[in-house]
């Protein structure tokens, strides 16, 4: 079959053939007396005009079978992304926990937590527990959130 | 025999990749490898980090394969990461020490006289496309080595038609009389 495709066609477009090492091919067609001469527009815009559509470099050998492989063993987003779903989500619980189970039946808390007997009955504990109860089925994120919260630690602190 | 993934379109191949088929994404890096590879040589002036940023390129459309949508043309997709870790690459080598390398000393150094007069005018050419400002030396690479429409561009950059037609013609001007004032 013969080939199709003009010769300065596939040096001007390099996507038809897209693996050749095609600096020096190019390059010959430059003008190098004309484009010297710094009045000659004509020249300077198709020198210009070359220089701008080389590909000056190729691929190494290999280097689509490196790329492959780097791309392979990369992490898929959609993996990192309902993940990142699900630990917003989780967040957003633990913040709704916090804010409506907390405050329920036990009016302020107290200024502090020194001031409590330990005969008292306590209505935070069975928010606390509660709220245990809902971190151990939250990802590790959000539990070390509700674990870490200066409130919760200053309660499950208390004697 | 040919395979016949390789009748399919880039879209095609790219909403397969999306679905686990990594036979699609070897066929797109070796339809894409060399447009990167030239873009980001171009760009850098730098083959290894052309070569660096080329794999990014792939490592990114992969992980983003599975929210992959073929609603524009695919080299428009493949043109917006790609000029979106340019700039992030950009910004961080500006943080680093200029790397000294002479890029002469990347060529032979007994060559011909028309090699060298090649050499140096590719030297000025690239040193003037270094000289551009990053929107002009992008639309006017997209437009004449990657031959992206005035429209795909104005989508890779995130633009209007008319900026990059002013880019494009600032930058070509730039050249010219780069090439005009050192030639």
């Amino acid at each position: 079959m013969t080939d199709s495709i003009d010769p300065l066609d596939k040096q001007l477009n390099p996507r038809l053939e897209p693996h050749r090492d095609l600096t020096e091919d190019i390059f010959k067609r430059i003008d190098h007396e004309r484009v010297s001469r710094p009045d000659d527009d004509d020249a300077i815009d198709e020198t210009l005009e070359i220089l701008l559509r080389a590909w000056p470099v190729g691929p190494r050998k290999r280097f689509a079978e490196e790329t492959l492989r780097l791309a392979c063993t990369s992490e898929p987003a959609r993996v990192i992304h309902w993940a990142g779903f699900a630990q917003t989500a989780a967040l957003l619980a633990a913040c709704l926990a916090i804010a409506f189970i907390l405050p329920s039946g036990t009016g302020p808390l107290p200024a502090s937590t020194a001031q409590m007997t330990a005969n008292e009955k306590n209505p935070i504990d069975e928010d606390v527990a509660m709220l245990l109860a809902l971190a151990d089925g939250l990802p590790q994120t959000s539990r070390w959130l509700l674990e870490e919260a200066p409130l919760l630690t200053l309660v499950s602190e208390r004697p | 025999m040919t395979d016949p993934l390789n009748t399919l379109k880039d879209e095609q191949l790219m909403l397969r990749v999306g679905s686990g088929e990594e036979a699609c994404l070897a066929i797109l890096i070796e339809r894409w490898q060399t447009p990167m590879l030239n873009f980001f040589y171009r760009s850098t002036r730098d083959f290894g980090r052309a070569e660096d940023l080329t794999q990014t390129v792939f490592i990114r459309l992969y992980r983003a394969a599975g929210r992959y949508q073929a609603t524009a043309k695919f080299s428009t997709y493949i043109f917006h990461i790609a000029r979106r870790l340019l700039i992030n690459d950009h910004e961080k080598v500006q943080r680093r020490p200029a790397d000294a390398t002479d890029p002469h000393e990347l060529r032979a150094v007994d060559a011909g006289d028309s090699e060298r007069k090649m050499n140096e005018l590719e030297e000025i050419f690239q040193r003037g496309l270094e000289e551009l400002p990053e929107n002009q030396r992008t639309a006017i690479l997209l437009l004449k080595q990657q031959e992206l429409s005035y429209s795909e561009i104005a989508d890779v950059m995130n633009s209007s038609e008319s900026a990059v037609k002013t880019w494009i013609f600032r930058a070509r001007q730039h050249l010219k009389q780069v090439l005009k004032s050192t030639v």
